[in-house]
């Protein structure tokens, strides 16, 4: 039997205020949220930001140990990145390490940088899984469609979704054939013959899929299909999700104003 | 009754050049139920996509409703007879069962309270209401299947043709599948099934079209599938209800039971004596 499948709408059918939003108008507020996040320069600015986005996903009764599973699949990526920031920026050196050749200088300025390029990957990780947590998979797509994103883009993801696990079952099933006549793949990947046999399992999935995608089409074409998909629209914007919206954009603002400094009177 | 499909002297060769229909023609009368038999690769799943225009006659012609398929009708073909893919898989796309059964409507360009009335007369249909918002790929084979029959259904074609239907399904899938297929038959529907199980052919259908090599050897009823030459030559066998009692009828000289039913007759006859 097929494994346990990804559920990717695992959290999109709770209900909160953040479920109900509007998910096109969710998507162009957050985006610019998540804009306004990127581009910050101090750490007030992101750190407000910050607790913004975590106050959100509160408020959208996400379990908080599965958000942080999800950012530990970022982490060792941010972290490989973030440690060699403070090496590269010039500044006061905090250390330096010698490497005969040359010196490296750990400086306090780096540091800086380094900890700004943290908060703001973890505020845009944290905004996208608010977002795909909150909207079932297939309404994001067609929101993204109504947004005027191109057919192709949306239609690619959909079948990609769709066939991910059609295509999954199939190589497990050819795996699992191979280890019955018992393959065992060599200690060494490039050994020939388990070179060959996973060379062959990929020629094979890639004819089948080829193959499956010209009877998805005849299957579609037996339904009238005339190069568009149509689908019932039922989403409506209402007024509360325009207030939700212009409220996510306003706290982008704010946060901007933050990072200028604009509330230096305040003393932090 | 009138035919309500038509084929005359069909060809099919594939873009390689291999030829998989060699001069087909069959009549299917209205409200029939037929069952197209053959070996792997007679050409039986080649056949069934000319039905509805996806293959277009290289040379010869189908007639739907007296009709000719041609490029300009294919689109009004394709709401007349309906076509249900072997593989589920492959038919049904959408994210959510409501969705993939709303899109032949949709493209029908139907108003919207007729679509949903369509999706969820053909949801209940093959008794999936239930499942309507979930995802295709969380769904049994079974499920997944009864899906694809409700997308069909819910254009309400008068043809609903159906590749190896049962392929895959477990005996109680089988029987719910039949109690469909029965269910539409009943409300007037022509259905036709290509399929390699004889004794479900022999059980179920009313008209038989055996296949060989993109040939038709025969068409007829039932009763083909007990001619020695014709089984033969299409790479099949009795039913097994006739190989049980192939000898005893030959002895006694009476009509060689088909179906279970049949069987049943005769072993309490020959019991009773």
């Amino acid at each position: 039997m097929p494994q346990e499948h990804i559920h990717l709408d695992e959290f999109a059918h709770l209900k909160s205020a953040f479920h109900r939003f509007d998910p096109r108008v969710k998507l162009v507020s957050c985006l610019v949220f998540l804009v306004i996040v990127v581009s910050l320069k101090s750490t007030e600015g992101l750190i407000f930001a910050l607790s913004v986005i975590c106050l959100f996903i509160l408020g959208a009764h996400l379990p908080a140990v599965r958000i942080l599973k999800r950012l530990g699949l970022i982490i060792p990526v941010v972290f490989a990145i973030g440690i060699f920031l403070p090496f590269m920026q010039p500044g006061i050196p905090l250390f330096s390490i010698n490497l005969g050749f040359f010196t490296l200088h750990f400086t306090d300025q780096g540091v800086q940088v380094s900890i700004l390029f943290f908060l703001r990957v973890f505020c845009a990780a944290l905004l996208i899984i608010l977002v795909t947590y909150t909207t079932p998979f297939h309404i994001l797509l067609r929101s993204l469609s109504d947004l005027k994103i191109p057919k192709i883009f949306t239609h690619l993801l959909q079948f990609a979704f769709r066939y991910f696990f059609v295509l999954s079952d199939e190589a497990q099933r050819m795996q699992r054939a191979r280890r019955s006549r018992n393959f065992k793949p060599a200690k060494n990947f490039w050994s020939r013959q388990t070179l060959s046999t996973f060379g062959g399992l990929l020629g094979i999935l890639f004819i089948r899929s080829y193959e499956r995608g010209e009877r998805v089409y005849f299957a579609m074409m037996s339904r009238g299909f005339k190069g568009e998909i149509r689908v019932l629209d039922d989403l409506h914007i209402q007024g509360k999700d325009i207030a939700l919206g212009t409220a996510i954009v306003l706290l982008g603002i704010v946060s901007l104003v933050f990072d200028q400094g604009g509330f230096g009177w305040l003393q932090f | 009754m009138a035919a309500i499909l038509e084929i005359g002297d069909l060809f099919f060769r594939y873009h390689d050049g291999t030829p998989a229909l060699k001069g087909v023609s069959l009549s299917i009368q209205q409200e029939e139920k037929v069952a197209i038999l053959g070996p792997n690769g007679a050409g039986k799943s080649t056949l069934l996509l000319h039905f509805n225009g996806i293959h277009l006659p290289q040379q010869g012609f189908v007639r739907v409703d007296g009709e000719e398929i041609s490029q300009d009708n294919e689109r009004q073909v394709r709401s007349k007879v309906g076509l249900v893919f072997q593989d589920p898989d492959d038919q049904v796309f959408s994210a959510t069962v409501w969705d993939d059964v709303a899109f032949g409507p949709l493209n029908m360009g139907l108003k919207r309270k007729n679509i949903e009335e369509r999706v969820s007369s053909a949801l209940q249909a093959v008794g999936m209401w239930e499942y309507r918002s979930r995802a295709p790929h969380h769904l049994s084979y079974g499920q997944k299947k009864r899906v694809a029959i409700a997308g069909v259904l819910a254009m309400s074609p008068d043809i609903i043709v159906l590749d190896e239907p049962a392929a895959y399904l477990d005996p109680a899938g089988q029987d719910a599948l039949f109690a469909i297929l029965d269910d539409l038959h009943r409300q007037g529907r022509t259905i036709v099934i290509a399929t390699h199980d004889i004794d479900m052919a022999a059980d179920w259908a009313t008209s038989i079209i055996l296949l060989k090599d993109g040939q038709i050897l025969a068409q007829g009823g039932t009763e083909l599938l007990v001619q020695d030459d014709l089984v033969g030559a299409a790479d099949l066998r009795f039913p097994l209800v006739s190989q049980v009692f192939q000898e005893v009828a030959a002895a006694l000289d009476l009509p060689l039971p088909r179906t279970v039913d049949e069987g049943k007759k005769m072993l309490f006859k020959l019991t009773r004596h």
